[in-house]
């Protein structure tokens, strides 16, 4: 038997799949833990790309975030782990800035920042694990 | 409690015996996941890295994480998540073409994709967590 669910994006301009035709799903399950595919800043309805400031990207994947683990049983509370990928290490204040109005401190999921190439040139992208 | 355990490589040379190896195991089960060291482009023979393009190098990160997951009672259509290395980000597509032929259908695993500093020619590096199956 394995245990290991797929479940599906929240909105069809979420689902990188269809429209960016990643070869990924969104959302796997396996026991109580969600590992989710990078989260990006991109239309919820549409799927285009939220190209932007660090600010308004971020903000962005947050609130992708949310609603893709609203869609899996979960929710930013739940969040274990952050990757949190930026394109420029000079941005982390910034960064921080925004991502605290999502999380509070004495529950803030473990967290590693890197800074990375991202895919469409995106500033951000968001690799979590949560529970559910 | 969860059982802890760790796996030997199907590559020998990757084993902690082999000298000059780095203190990791190839890959570790905690409860039903199993989580993989990154893979690159060695050569299952002889334990080299095997230099080449994107799509050589991709294929035979590949092949090696499906040697590992059977090895340790697993496959790769049970992955629940890979995250892929690149030298960098222009790679994307010729990195994704070779990925999709090896991971099909509707089950796909999660996957994240960034851009790393890497050294010695690699290009890629692909890490995986998988489910194992229970009897």
């Amino acid at each position: 038997m394995i245990d290991r669910t797929i479940f599906p994006a929240p909105t069809r301009g979420l689902d990188l799949k269809q429209t960016l035709g990643l070869p990924q799903s969104m959302v796997v399950r396996s026991g109580d833990l969600l590992f989710l595919s990078g989260v990006l800043a991109v239309h919820p309805g549409t799927g285009e790309r939220m190209h932007g400031t660090l600010t308004s990207e971020t903000h962005q994947c947050l609130q992708n975030l949310s609603m893709i683990l609203g869609r899996a049983g979960s929710s930013l509370e739940k969040v274990v782990r952050v990757h949190a990928m930026m394109y420029s290490r000079i941005e982390y204040d910034v960064f921080n800035s925004v991502y605290r109005q999502y999380f509070t401190p004495a529950q803030a999921p473990a967290r590693t920042v890197w800074s990375v190439g991202i895919l469409y040139g995106l500033k951000v992208q968001l690799d979590v694990i949560a529970t559910v | 409690m969860t059982q802890r355990t760790a796996f030997a490589s199907p590559i020998a040379a990757l084993n902690a015996a082999h000298p000059g190896q780095v203190p990791r195991s190839p890959a570790m089960r905690a409860g039903n996941l199993l989580y993989l060291s990154s893979m690159t482009s060695i050569d299952p023979q002889t334990g080299e890295f095997r230099p080449g393009s994107v799509t050589e190098q991709t294929r035979t990160a590949l092949t090696n994480i499906a040697a590992q997951l059977q090895s340790a009672g697993t496959e790769p259509a049970h992955a629940a998540k890979v995250t892929v290395h690149l030298a960098s980000i222009l790679d994307y597509e010729e990195m994704n073409v070779v990925y999709g032929d090896f991971f099909t259908g509707d089950s796909l695993p999660a996957r994240t994709v960034c851009a790393v500093q890497m050294a010695g020619g690699i290009k890629v590096s692909i890490e995986c967590v998988a489910v194992v199956p229970s009897a």
